[in-house]
């Protein structure tokens, strides 16, 4: 029940995106990936998502390697939240929320799809917009329209126990502060309750320390680190991965670390 | 309260899906209803009501009150007409919509970005060269020469501006309408060029070509009349999977939608209905930009509305274009093409003032 990728190598016209990187997803964890622009961050989710074949290495959901698996069937394992996704149609919010239930469309009851859609744009926090067009939608708000797209997705079927996939690319993007904790909340909620396995693309390393279970840093398209939070968040990896100067110190009222970054 | 807070949104939601299907049933009762106007119209006036009795006859429910001569008209000119209209102005509705999906932009239409221009482009090489270098190719199609060899045109131009004009994922607007501009600027110039080395039988059906006439119709229209509905039939089916490439096409394929398939599906049947329809009445413009965008104006962006209700639209339209230019100028008869144009134009200008007052914002 796991999407594994091993020694996975990606080239494309001869720039070597990623080099021998080995990731795991486990169920009920929300992993965090950081790394500098440019690292591969954005590749390795592609290859997670099967967008993208490996050049060599292999990635597989079952022990299936991914390239064999029928979409739709591949569809109701693992769900993507983009990066930027463009609409110049209009639909309503609750229209493109829906979309994330067309896997399931045929396997079970109108109602259930719905009840799936109205629970996840609760989580996003769009109830609100449900009617508005998603064209005149702000930045933010097409973002969390998105993000509920994505979990709708993976709340899959009543009574399903198949571990699903959530992969969020860069989801606090664009957001103000509170939506990027509302966002961040949701998806490690939807990991812990549903036994989904995470993966979410994270700049801010405060955010990455308090909400992922686990962390793995790119950097030059290797993966240079991968375990527990704690134990990969070390000042000084971090400051060299980045270039800059990060420190970390304990917050004392709510005794979790907090890190610091100057040039 | 409680119960009046969550029963809003279901009852809203409702209401949202069931209007569109009434537009639908509405939209085909003003398609029978124009249709029968229209056989009507004309040269020789033939009321509605007599039109109804005339075919109520033939099913023993009425007794025809025409005369032969109107028999002869309505039955043997007017009818093919109207039926070729139909299947045409549903063909290049449907085609729109499906090309604006495949191209996620409302401005796609198959005769702005060159699609119709490269199957008449086909079609004309073939009427004024055929016999000289296409000989094989003539006598191995028969009564297909025309549509196919439309379709291999339109198929081309599909997949070279499908090519050209999509980068990660995305299509350049403006690489798509510029392509669009050459691909029409080549073909206009063939055209001029086949001007000079036609005969007058030819000149006259080049006219026909590059501006549209529905004259055609009858029994050499009927192939292509056969692959429209097919074609159309087929994009019809695609409604659902193109609603999910509107989000993108990774977007599309995340969701189980095998992409590379439905696109080639799509192209296809787009580039087979649109092939055909030139083959059959030439080029007729706008009816691809028009009818989809009415039918998004009427019941929102699903395609699995805005598809038929563009074919039903797309119908209309011709329909009404065809009557005007059969009798705006009688005895003679104005190319369909103008007609179209003419209300395209504008209707494209409104569009083009929008997408600025938008951008202005």
């Amino acid at each position: 029940m796991t999407l594994k990728a091993t020694a996975i190598d990606i080239e494309i016209s001869s720039a070597k995106l990623l080099q021998n990187v080995s990731l795991e997803l486990t169920p009920g964890k929300l992993l965090g990936v950081l790394g500098p622009n440019g690292a591969g961050k954005s590749t390795l989710l592609k290859v997670l998502s099967g967008d993208l074949a490996p050049t060599n290495g292999t990635i597989t959901l079952d022990d299936i390697p991914l390239q064999k698996w029928a979409s739709i069937e591949l569809a109701k394992r693992r769900a993507v939240m983009p990066q930027a996704s463009q609409l110049a149609f209009p639909f309503s919010a609750r229209d493109v929320v829906s979309m994330g239930r067309w896997p399931y469309e045929k396997l079970c009851s109108p109602f259930i799809n719905r009840l799936a859609v109205e629970k996840a744009m609760n989580l996003a926090d769009i109830k609100h917009l449900a009617d508005r067009l998603y064209p005149v939608l702000s930045g933010g708000e097409k973002q969390r329209v998105q993000l509920a797209r994505a979990l709708t997705q993976s709340i899959g079927l009543t009574g399903d126990t198949e571990t699903k996939f959530l992969l969020l690319d860069e989801p606090t993007a664009g957001l103000d502060i509170a939506h990027q904790h509302a966002v961040l909340a949701a998806a490690r909620k939807q990991c812990k309750e549903r036994n989904t396995a995470g993966l979410a693309i994270l700049h801010d390393l405060n955010q990455a320390a308090q909400y992922c279970d686990s962390i793995a840093i790119i950097s030059n398209g290797t993966l240079v680190s991968n375990g527990p939070t704690l134990e990969v968040m070390e000042p000084e990896i971090l400051s060299d991965i980045f270039s800059c100067n990060i420190s970390k110190s304990i917050d004392r009222a709510s005794s979790t670390p907090v890190f610091l970054s100057s040039i | 309260m409680a119960q009046t807070l969550t029963a809003a949104p279901i009852r809203r939601q409702q209401t949202s899906l069931k209007k569109p299907y009434y537009i639908l049933g509405g939209l085909f009762l003003l398609l029978i209803l124009s249709s029968i106007i229209s056989l009507g119209i004309g040269g020789v006036a033939i009321s509605p009501l007599s039109n109804i009795e005339h075919f109520a006859a033939y099913i023993g429910l009425s007794e025809s009150k025409l005369e032969l001569h109107q028999v002869l008209v309505i039955e043997s000119i007017r009818l093919p007409r109207i039926v070729l209209g139909l299947v045409i102005g549903a063909s290049l509705g449907l085609s729109g919509a499906v090309l604006q999906s495949l191209f996620r932009n409302p401005l796609a239409d198959p005769g702005l970005i060159g699609v119709s221009s490269g199957a008449a482009l086909a079609v004309v090489s073939i009427i004024v060269l055929g016999d000289t270098f296409f000989a094989a190719f003539l006598e191995l199609t028969r009564n297909f020469a025309l549509p196919i060899a439309a379709f291999i045109g339109s198929l081309l131009t599909t997949a070279l501006i499908y090519q050209l004009s999509r980068r990660g994922g995305l299509t350049d607007v403006a690489m798509m309408v510029l392509m669009g501009i050459a691909v029409n600027a080549i073909v206009g110039s063939f055209i001029g060029l086949l001007t000079y080395l036609a005969d007058d039988t030819e000149l006259r059906s080049l006219t026909f070509w590059s501006m549209g006439s529905l004259a055609g119709a009858g029994q050499t229209a009927w192939p292509s009349i056969s692959i429209m509905i097919v074609a159309s039939l087929f994009l019809l089916k695609l409604s659902s999977p193109l609603n999910l490439f509107l989000l993108g096409e990774a977007e599309a394929h995340h969701l189980g939608i095998p992409t590379e398939r439905i696109k080639q599906q799509a192209a296809v049947a787009a580039a087979c209905a649109t092939g055909a329809a030139v083959a059959a009445a030439g080029m007729i413009g706008f009816i691809g930009l028009i009818a989809p965008h009415l039918s998004r104006l009427i019941g929102g962006a699903d395609n699995r509305f805005v598809l038929p209700a563009a074919a039903l639209i797309g119908a209309n339209l011709i329909v009404i274009a065809d009557t005007i230019a059969r009798i705006i100028v009688l005895p003679a008869e104005l190319p369909i093409g103008l007609v179209t144009s003419f209300i395209g134009g504008p209707f494209f200008f409104i569009l083009l003032f929008r997408e600025f007052k938008k951008r202005r914002m």
